[in-house]
């Protein structure tokens, strides 16, 4: 033992505590002259980090308007912004149609238009599309979760999305992207880092808002001026009849085809507007009808303004291949209900086998088939079909709201009436088509 | 008495030779831990003077990069869709090169009326024509916000020498749906079928790749480049 040869002195204190503190002291002095003299690579730390965040909060506005651009082309979704048969589609939920061709934003008169918004999760974008004003969106774990909100402007508007007037044929957004947001549900109303709340400014890590305009590439952009269009010739047979009218005074043909209008063995009723005749009604050998009638392209370019591919490419047309004949009971319908307003693009020929509606008056619909497209039941139909072969209604019965064209031969064996809608053909004209960004319309803007 | 041998006398002060073995360790230590001490200087000074060229080349380019995106902004753009009017065509023009004297230029116009419509006149104003280039003789990016006012530093060359600023602008040509001939205007005798199918033909896709190389002012062997890549956002329509 140390200290047994001196039992007089005392212990002493457990040795090497202040060492212990002294050292201790003295690494923090180190420490924090480290951090003192390393303090501009924090500074260019908290800078990258900075823009980072501006970055990705713009990135993310940036997906908030491609998003937004495929969800108004897109088909039927339910308030999670997925597909859901049976529903309305984006569009629809979103967009009003003025008689102008304008749109109309729901709750537009109370200021409270809803505003679909998405936040990033692990599974990617977790969306909400509201019928309310509110957006509900799953609470997320991370640090700086991503979050864009879009909402929906009138073209012209000035400083303010509900005060100017709307322009035909466009709609302008207004995305704003956040980083370092909140999400979580409708609770948040009020809390000033709820990116997809409509605060003044949202007070989140990174901010970005852009605004940008769409416009319609419409899917009818020259109206049909008939009830019935044949390139070639229209030919209703004996033991057939037909009533038809046109009572819209800018159009009022019935009956226009390139080629021969043979009614002579059937019965038939044609009504136009008030003092027209048969001469203004029915016109056959029109001659841009049948020289173009041998040429799918030009023809089809006369009413749709652009070549077949082109137009079966464009977002807003839903292609179906039924490999032979697609029916309107099996493929028509389903396309239908998961696409109500999107143009329906059929490869091969379409026959009507279902005495149904097919179509509404707020969502005709707009089919453009191939091959030939025959009638064999007594269907109500509104909207517009567009044959590339010939057409022929063998049903017995039947109902044609909007308007038929082929580019061939029309033939009649059936009983059937047809409509000129100009209500429907108007709201195909103006509301149907691909949306696209306009160029020229993308800028930052402070909120 | 005490026994002096019992009580040993403890030693008081330090002997000469003591005193001199710890000034020299003490001198060795200093001179090391001067040595650390300057290059921790240096280092730092080095540091400091990349952050600062860092920090004065990163706000440029945020600068450009959030211009030049921009570029080809037309308040009135809405107007150009409509499906009963005639189009109009965007008056001003997406960020490009020009080569004016010896400097190139990335050249732009876009409209300054943000989103008040009605004051843009639709015409690119002398203070919506607006550039950068690089000043070779001051070593410093400058900006034109307008054709009627002097060019400004964007870049300060007492921090910052600006060697190297080039712009390449990639262009994609994407073909638009067009009539061909035979016209595609079918008129009949209702004269209502009329396809308006005139005008636009192509829509042209650009990105800037921008490069800045730039050194310290007082230090050429700091240096710092920056390479950023830009979409921008107003594609031009071809008509």
């Amino acid at each position: 033992m140390k200290h047994a040869n001196n039992p007089s002195r005392p212990d002493p204190m457990p040795r090497g505590v202040a060492t212990l503190t002294v050292v201790m002291i003295l690494f923090f002095i180190m420490a924090m002259v480290a951090a003192y003299t390393n303090r501009n690579l924090i500074f260019e730390q908290r800078t990258s980090a900075n823009n980072y965040h501006s970055v990705q909060a713009l990135a993310a506005t940036e997906a908030g308007i491609d998003w937004a651009v495929a969800m108004f082309n897109g088909g039927a979704i339910d308030d999670s912004c997925v597909g859901a048969a049976g529903n309305d589609d984006f569009r629809s939920r979103y967009l009003g149609l003025n008689f102008d061709g304008s749109f109309i934003l729901p709750g537009e008169a109370s200021g409270q238009i809803p505003a679909p918004s998405c936040v990033m999760t692990d599974a990617g974008w977790s969306c909400s599309c509201p019928s309310g004003p509110l957006a509900t969106l799953v609470a997320v774990s991370a640090d700086a979760p991503l979050v864009f909100r879009v909402q929906f402007v009138k073209a012209a508007a000035k400083y303010g999305p509900y005060s100017a007037a709307a322009y035909p044929g466009v709609i302008s957004l207004r995305v704003r992207g956040c980083t370092g947001a909140l999400s979580g549900s409708g609770g948040n109303v009020n809390d000033a880092r709820a990116c997809h709340i409509s605060v003044p400014a949202a007070q989140v890590d990174g901010q970005a808002n852009v605004r940008v305009a769409l416009g319609l590439v419409s899917a009818l952009p020259v109206p049909p001026v008939a009830t019935l269009t044949a390139g070639k010739n229209i030919t209703l047979a004996a033991g057939s009849s037909l009533y038809a009218s046109n009572g819209d005074p800018n159009t009022g043909i019935v009956l226009h085809a390139g080629g021969v209008i043979d009614k002579a063995a059937a019965v038939t009723e044609f009504k136009g507007p008030a003092g027209t005749g048969s001469s203004s009604m029915e016109l056959q050998g029109v001659s841009t009808l049948s020289g173009y009638a041998n040429d799918t392209n030009i023809f089809f370019q006369s009413l749709f303004g652009m070549m077949p591919e082109d137009y079966k490419q464009q977002p807003a047309t839903l292609v179906v291949n039924c490999g032979g004949t697609c029916t309107g009971s099996g493929q028509l319908t389903a396309a239908r209900a998961s696409n109500p307003t999107r143009v329906i693009w059929i490869n091969g020929n379409l026959d009507i086998d279902q005495a149904s509606p097919f179509g509404s008056d707020s969502q005709p619909i707009m089919v453009v088939v191939t091959g030939t497209v025959t009638i064999s039941q007594a269907a109500t139909i509104k909207g517009v079909i567009f044959s590339m072969d010939n057409m022929s209604w063998s049903a017995a019965g039947g109902v044609v709201n909007g308007a038929l064209l082929t580019q061939k031969n029309f033939n009649a064996t059936g009983t059937g009436t047809l409509i000129y809608d100009s209500e429907i053909v108007r709201r195909i004209h103006q509301s149907y088509g691909s949306f696209v960004r306009v160029p020229g319309s993308w800028h930052i803007t402070p909120t | 008495m005490l026994n002096r041998a019992q009580f040993p006398v403890r030693q008081v002060g330090l002997s000469i030779v003591e005193l001199l073995v710890g000034i020299a360790v003490g001198l060795f230590v200093l001179a090391g831990a001067t040595m650390v001490t300057a290059n921790q200087l240096s280092d730092n000074r080095k540091l400091l003077l990349e952050a600062q060229i860092q920090q004065d080349m990163r706000a440029a380019m945020e600068v450009i990069v959030r211009e030049v995106e921009r570029s080809g902004y037309w308040a009135n753009a809405f107007t150009s869709v409509s499906p009963s009017t005639s189009v109009a065509a965007n008056p001003y023009v997406p960020a490009g090169v020009l080569s004016l004297g010896t400097n190139d230029v990335l050249a732009y116009t876009s409209s300054r009326d943000e989103d008040n419509f009605q004051q843009d006149t639709n015409n690119a104003e002398p203070n919506e024509l607006n550039g950068f280039s690089l000043d070779p003789s001051t070593g410093a990016i400058e900006v034109q916000l307008s054709s009627n006012s002097p060019r400004q530093q964007l870049t300060d060359p007492s921090i910052v020498k600006i060697t190297t600023f080039t712009a390449v602008v990639n262009k994609t040509v994407i073909p638009l749906p067009v009539c061909s001939a035979p016209p595609c205007a079918m008129t009949s005798a209702a004269g209502a079928l009329n396809a308006d199918c005139a005008g636009k033909s192509a829509l042209l896709v650009r990105n800037v790749v921008l490069t800045m190389v730039g050194q310290a002012a007082y230090d050429s062997t700091v240096q710092r480049s920056l390479v950023s890549t830009i979409r921008l956002r107003n594609d031009q329509v071809c008509q």
